[in-house]
């Protein structure tokens, strides 16, 4: 491949290794990694797999030792990633790829950028739940039918405490007609996709592509995006400060963002951020719901506090 | 320093090299952790500790769900041992083997399991639910009773190999010495047979209480849901705590689980204080207790917990494995071997990850059973106030959270404290990090069988010339053999399965059937990950086949 390139482009291709940080599910981060490496012969990913609360851990005890072991990072949401900006952990980078791609899904001082975006959505049980369109209607649920995943275990949990607790509509009442309703908390977004799925409780809260596969593989859910608007967090891609490999991780944010990287994201099964790449089946175009936001500085900055009240007010 | 002269004195000082390298670093870092705040000293951390209502809550909740397990575990375990190595109870193989299933089942999935078998809308109630005409939930498990009942299964097969390994040493003269005395079977348990057994017990109860203690998955599955909050959750909550940094909360919270986990064994200690001495030096195994009717009887009554507590359970995870999706009804209908055939044939790094485990559950057992011999023997034949301190240091570790222990290695290994080899990201990471972990497992038992060793043979052996190695390899080491097959299994089996330091140490080539386990339920994959757990319970037939057919009764 490189034999048909002039010299002096194959040259500037990026090689050897990357070392990327990833809390993508195994198969899916190894998809995207062997696109990645089919689009640029010349560079080896190196994958650190693990659960969001696992890989910054790791992530930041490597910093605090000054030895970066990672490339480039790609894993939960805006906030986090603007807590890691703010202790200089990022290189800035700012990709062309970005200029398909609308604003608010990346940082205008270019040290991450969004890849997708999943949506928390209502999703309920076929056979022992009656459909409902809205946040309102699913805090109005008594007798404990609702799931949801606690902020104080779930990073997305936290995101979303945020941005609902600084919606007019919403706000913290809504959280607190949720706890006297007896909403049920779990450690993280899987299980509350299988227990709607079991019907232990009939509604969940839930990051919207769980249900969806589920849902395509033969589960008895329904996926409903409720009128309101959801929270969406983008699984930013970043560039470490200190990375050993700073041309390959600039090539794999160039990917991931491009139209290519993005049909490899629909191919996995993802909702794509850029307009001119079709979803994959089951999600809803993106003119189709309205997304409820906050801005991630402010988010990042308040989130111990916000945890704290919401411990305070479940009694956890 | 007397101790130096002993022959012994040698492997004790190589082996607390390696100990200061996989356990003594790791916690002076945590406990520099806890004393400093952004690189300085400071108390601050310890006042958190201190000063916060939700710290004591889960310090209280964690005593007494731990305790209550550890006490059912240890009459659990002693039952199952008596039964399935003093008695001709029919199908006490298939019994054994089922009980030793939790070990290598991660605790995230034998939970999950459990609600599939007795939550809510579990197999389990929606039976009773049909037979009694009941509507809703008949009980709940979300709650300190389901914590318990969990964590006492997933700590049973470890109390269970200790007794049954301390049971095998109980001689028959003994036993029958006393009987001819006119003792009853009763008398002869109460003043023989318990009193010789109790190193056994103490070693079954510490390794009970500290992995009841560490538990993240039991808490996290039950506990979050029924707002009920423990140390490992709690721990788990701050150290997610990012914009907090340098783990200082989260060391200062390690200090609580170190402090219950050193009472108890100083209690121990304080337990078997005096010289215990008693065992008479022979393999012989005791003629089982015929049963004859009755056992038929007490088959049945333990036949029907084994399928309430464990066959359930497991065939609820073999329903997930086989079930077309998650939540579907269990008809045929629905069923299918494509998990299987996923986790066997598409998923490449299940190979992989196989050969991973296997080697490092070997190697783990292996060098972990070898370091154990010397530490117990070093412990019991030696007299030092540092010697406590040894033990203490093996046990630790396994007294804390998985996650935190990790982190702690990472601090460790990233600067490598040994100049020119750099282990960080390598599969020998790992292995150090199952050695710090599971050395408890294995020094325990030992230490049982070491303490109810008479002195007196291998001074005899030494008067007649044998050097300290003879005198291990043809006397003393197949008189604690039974000891030495329960540490190697123990070990084994837990860290064939290992799930959060691999999730923390594991990288790219280095994955291991724990961290795949882990990565499938959380990518919501639960099906895949049941299918791989049910493949995991079936090579621990296997192996409890082979064991069973190597040495019967032994173990």
């Amino acid at each position: 491949m490189a034999l048909a390139q002039p010299i002096g482009e194959a040259l500037a291709q990026p090689s050897g290794t990357l070392r990327l940080y990833t809390s993508q599910p195994d198969a899916d981060a190894q998809q995207t990694a062997d696109a990645f490496q089919a689009a640029y012969p010349g560079v080896t990913v190196e994958i650190f797999r693990s659960g969001t609360e696992e890989v910054i851990s790791r992530l930041l005890l490597e910093a605090e030792a000054d030895a970066p072991q990672a490339d480039v990072l790609l894993v939960a949401d805006a906030p986090t990633f603007e807590l890691l900006k703010g202790q200089d952990l990022l290189e800035p980078y700012c990709s062309p790829e970005a200029e398909a791609i609308d604003p608010v899904y990346y940082d205008p001082d270019c040290h991450y950028f969004g890849t997708k975006i999943l949506a928390t959505v209502i999703t309920y049980n076929t056979e022992t739940a009656e459909p409902i369109t809205s946040w309102a209607e699913l805090a109005e649920l008594t007798e404990s039918q609702v799931i949801m995943p606690s902020p104080s275990y779930s990073g997305a949990a936290a995101y979303n405490l945020g941005v609902i607790t600084r919606n007019e509509d919403l706000g913290w009442e809504w959280y607190e007609s949720l706890n006297e309703n007896g909403a049920v908390l779990v450690q993280g977004n899987g299980a509350v996709a299988r227990n709607v799925a079991s019907g232990e409780q009939g509604y969940g809260m839930v990051v919207d592509f769980l249900p969806i596969r589920a849902r395509i593989e033969g589960s008895p859910v329904e996926v409903v995006y409720p009128s309101e608007g959801v929270p969406i967090i983008t699984e930013p891609v970043g560039i470490v400060k200190g990375a050993t490999n700073v041309e390959a991780a600039q090539a794999f944010v160039d990917f991931l963002l491009s139209e290519q990287g993005q049909q490899v994201a629909v191919d996995i099964g993802y909702m794509p951020l850029r307009e001119d790449v079709t979803p994959p089946e089951g999600f809803p175009a993106l003119d189709e719901f309205t997304i409820l936001s906050a801005p991630p500085a402010d988010l990042a900055e308040a989130r111990e506090e916000d945890k704290a009240r919401f411990a305070e007010l479940f009694g956890e | 320093m007397n101790w130096l002269k002993h022959p012994i004195a040698p492997w004790l000082i190589g082996v607390c090299l390696i100990l200061s390298l996989t356990n003594l670093y790791p916690l002076l870092l945590l406990i520099q952790r806890a004393f400093s705040l952004e690189g300085v000293f400071s108390l601050s951390n310890i006042e958190w500790l201190l000063q916060t209502p939700r710290v004591s809550l889960a310090l209280r909740h964690s005593l007494f769900v731990s305790l209550s397990a550890t006490i059912l575990a240890l009459v659990g375990g002693l039952s199952l041992a008596i039964v399935t190595t003093k008695t001709d109870l029919p199908g006490r193989m298939l019994i054994r083997a089922l009980f030793l299933s939790p070990l290598v089942i991660p605790p995230q999935i034998l939970a999950l399991a459990w609600l599939q078998w007795a939550g809510p809308v579990g197999y389990l109630q929606q039976f009773l639910r049909g037979i009694l005409h009941r509507q809703g939930p008949l009980w709940s498990l979300y709650n300190p009773g389901g914590i318990i009942l969990l964590l006492t299964l997933f700590v049973l097969p470890i109390t269970y190999i200790t007794l049954s390994s301390g049971l095998s040493r109980v001689q028959r003269q003994t036993e029958e010495a006393a009987r001819l005395d006119g003792a009853g079977i009763l008398q002869v348990w109460f003043y023989i047979t318990l009193p010789l057994l109790r190193p056994y017990l103490g070693a079954a109860a510490v390794l009970a209480f500290l992995g009841s203690l560490s538990n993240f998955g039991i808490p996290a599955f039950l506990g979050i849901p029924g707002r009920y909050i423990t140390l490992p959750t709690l721990l788990y909550q701050e150290v997610i705590n990012f914009s907090r940094g340098g783990l200082g909360h989260s060391a200062a919270l390690a200090l609580l689980f170190g402090l219950p986990a050193i009472t108890f064994l100083g209690l121990q200690n304080r337990l078997l204080r005096h010289d215990e001495g008693g065992l008479e030096p022979t393999t012989d195994l005791p003629d089982p207790y015929p049963l004859g009717r009755m056992g038929w009887l007490w088959g049945g009554i333990l036949g029907l917990i084994t399928l309430l507590v464990i066959v359930g359970p497991l065939f609820a995870m073999t329903a997930t494995a086989l079930l077309k999706a998650y939540g579907l009804p269990l008809t045929w209908g629905n069923l299918t071997l494509e998990h299987f055939r996923f986790i066997l044939f598409d998923l490449v790094r299940a190979r992989r990850a196989a050969w991973h485990s296997l080697g490092l559950a070997t190697g783990a057992a292996l060098i972990c059973t070898s370091l154990a011999v010397i530490v117990g023997y070093s412990v019991t034949r030696i007299k030092g106030r540092g010697l406590a301190l040894l033990r203490l240091i093996v046990d630790l570790p396994y007294a804390l959270p998985g996650l935190i222990f990790a982190l702690s290695l990472i601090l460790v290994w990233l600067p490598s404290p040994i100049p020119g080899i750099s282990l960080y990201g390598t599969i020998w990471l790992l292995l150090i990090a199952y050695l710090g972990r599971f050395l408890a497992f294995s020094l325990q038992p030992i230490h049982a069988a070491w303490l109810s060793l008479d002195k007196s043979l291998e001074e005899s052996a030494s008067i007649d010339g044998a050097s300290l190695f003879q005198s291990f390899r043809f006397i003393l080491l197949p008189l604690i053999a039974p000891a030495l097959v329960a540490a190697v299994l123990l070990v084994f089996l837990q860290a064939l399965a290992e799930l959060t330091l691999s999730a923390l140490l594991a990288g790219s080539g280095t994955e291991t059937l724990g961290w795949l386990v882990f990565g499938l339920q959380q990518g919501g994959y639960s099906n895949q990950a049941a299918a791989l757990s049910t493949l995991l319970v079936v090579i621990l037939f296997g192996i409890a086949a082979i064991v069973a057919r190597l040495k019967p009764q032994q173990i």
